[in-house]
């Protein structure tokens, strides 16, 4: 799956970061890669679905990033 | 396509058998001729798409074929006429090696060479437990037993899910068992859980979901001059007090005489506490060392929440006027790397029950496209009919609490978050939808860190364990009330937020213990 959207930082629970696409939903990243930890960033994602996740941040359907570019 | 490899391998040697056999008594072969030929296409076809590597097929299946193929026709030819005791002590042994051990050969293959099958392919996805990756409720009257072919095919191990089961009448969770999938298959949970269920010899058939929380990070803090007559030095950063009246609370308690009927436990489920907190130590009942530690923070930010030392010049107050209302316990459910599974936190919240305690607290949780949640529906009403009150947190997404677990369990008490304004917090799903839900404040909360910190915290996490809280001192004044008494005193005594539904009544604690006060 493709992804393009702006990266974000959520301060609940404190803190995760996590992407808002362009279509405004909300995708949690719980391995963020270094590169891509940029409050506003824009970004083109591959990634993965993560099914069920149950954590504790409780915002956003979790993801995996396969490959990434910064826009 | 999926048992095509074995019916062909096993009728080609019957049929070479049968072929053999009938010659060597000159009756005519030509069934089992036509049968050979046929089943041989068959095995030939099923070698090919047999769902195995390249490498497996010809060094390991291939050559042990070969091998029993001739050996049989060796035996079976009446033209070989030296002893064949060894032959068959042979061939037996490669049989019994290909129909029992072949799958523990491919596994250690993988695990020696590290060569995956093709249905490896897919890896056990991150929010999968990698060992237990199913649970599985059996439904009455069936057996695992009638899942053994399903079990070799996926070299499926198992255990009972919830071994700790003290009173199995509490609920079915005895039902539940725990699957593991061999690592060559783990991969394929979801094509055996549905496998399973075509059988229908199990109710439901779960993930294993595996919890994860992240690092932990501070906001900066909402003040307030109110001191509401205690002594903590921490109470003016708490200013949901002011919007829980929390100064008549005190009143009411001091001015009633309220005696509790009995310390009432408060059970944080999370990422352990740090009971030798200044501001915990006092409040705090260890039951198990492991538990007593909290390398991430987040069980102890609710811990202190839910019952901080109130009155004792340090850190914060909380809702306990005294010591001899409420004890803070904690069972940990999850990793100091932040994780963990459905599997664990549903042990977690057995063993709580177990221990006899009055509420158990979950600031955890995540959305779900199943509203059923059998496991953890289970496990609510086994610690329900316990006497346990659970408490859980709505979830941080700004949407329907209903596709979240374990927010959306029958029977549990479900707790949005308001801000300052008593707006809904932006971030808290709403909870207009469930049957129990409510609303405590859940932005900017300033509680217990590990190594005698302080910080703020928001989230739904954190508006849980308030409700928690103020859950555990009415169990104390009166340890008789249910979950749903418990609900409607909150509802009809709450406030009504800017929201309105969508939170629930924010929690009044002095008009939620006036009744039971008075009733003493």
């Amino acid at each position: 799956m493709e992804i393009t959207g702006t990266v974000t930082h959520q301060a609940l629970e404190g803190g995760f970061w996590g992407i808002v696409d362009d279509a405004g939903k909300k995708w949690r990243v719980p391995d963020m890669p270094g590169p891509l930890k940029q409050e506003g960033a824009k970004v083109r994602l591959s990634v993965e679905k993560i099914t069920g996740e149950i954590s504790i941040f409780m915002w956003g359907k979790p993801i995996k990033i396969i490959d990434y570019s910064l826009l | 396509m999926q048992n095509l490899y074995e019916i062909g391998f096993f009728a080609t040697v019957i049929s070479a058998i049968g072929w053999f056999w009938l010659k060597s008594i000159a009756i005519s072969t030509t069934f089992f001729g036509r049968s050979f030929w046929f089943s041989l296409a068959l095995y030939v076809l099923g070698f090919f798409f047999e769902d195995v590597s390249l490498f497996l097929k010809l060094f390991l299946m291939l050559p042990m074929d070969v091998a029993i193929f001739v050996l049989v026709v060796i035996l079976f030819n009446k033209y070989v006429s030296s002893s064949k005791v060894l032959l068959s002590v042979v061939a037996i042994g490669l049989l019994v090696v290909k129909l029992l051990l072949f799958d523990t050969a491919a596994e250690a293959y993988t695990r020696w060479f590290g060569e995956t099958t093709a249905q490896t392919s897919v890896a056990t996805p991150p929010n999968v437990a990698a060992d237990g990756e199913l649970l599985l409720d059996l439904a009455r009257g069936r057996s695992l037993a009638e899942l053994a072919p399903l079990f070799a095919q996926y070299g499926v191990t198992y255990q009972k899910a919830f071994p700790k089961l003290e009173r199995e009448d509490f609920s079915d969770l005895e039902e539940f068992y725990v699957l593991n999938l061999a690592d060559v298959h783990a991969g394929a949970f979801q094509a055996l859980s549905n496998a399973i269920m075509a059988t229908g010899v199990a109710d439901a058939v779960e993930t294993n979901e595996v919890i994860r929380i992240e690092p932990i990070a501070s906001r900066p803090p909402l003040a307030s001059d109110l001191n509401f007559g205690l002594n903590d030095p921490g109470i003016g950063n708490l200013w949901g007090f002011q919007a829980m009246q929390m100064g008549e609370f005190y009143t009411l308690l001091r001015n009633s005489g309220a005696k509790p009927q009995k310390v009432a436990k408060i059970a944080i489920l999370d990422t352990g506490v740090d009971g030798a907190h200044e501001d915990l130590s006092g409040s705090y009942a260890s039951t198990n060392r492991d538990y007593d530690r909290d390398k991430v923070g987040h069980g102890t930010h609710c811990a202190g929440i839910a019952g901080a030392v109130s009155n004792n010049a340090k850190g914060i107050a909380s809702f306990a006027p005294a010591s001899g209302f409420v004890q803070i316990t904690s069972i940990k459910v999850l990793s100091d790397f932040g994780s963990g599974t459905q599997q664990g936190i549903i042990n977690g919240i057995i063993e709580a029950a177990d221990l006899g305690v009055d509420v158990i607290s979950m600031s955890l949780g995540g959305p779900t496209s199943d509203q059923a949640q059998r496991a953890y529906a289970e496990a609510v009403k086994y610690a329900n009919q316990a006497g346990a009150i659970v408490v859980v947190a709505a979830g941080n997404d700004d949407e329907n609490a209903l596709d979240f677990a374990p927010a959306n369990v029958t029977g549990v008490i479900t707790v949005a978050a308001i801000d300052d304004k008593l707006n809904k917090a932006d971030f808290s799903n709403f909870v207009q939808d469930l049957k129990m839900g409510v609303a405590a404040p859940g932005v900017n909360i300033y509680s217990a860190f590990p190594n005698n910190e302080y910080k703020f915290l928001s989230g739904t996490s954190m508006a849980t364990p308030y409700v928690a809280g103020l859950v555990g001192l009415m169990k104390s004044l009166r340890p008789s009330l249910t979950t749903a008494q418990i609900h409607q005193i909150l509802q009809d005594t709450g406030a009504t937020t800017k929201a309105g539904p969508q939170t629930g009544q924010l929690i009044q604690p002095a008009k939620a213990i006036a009744g039971l006060v008075n009733g003493l």
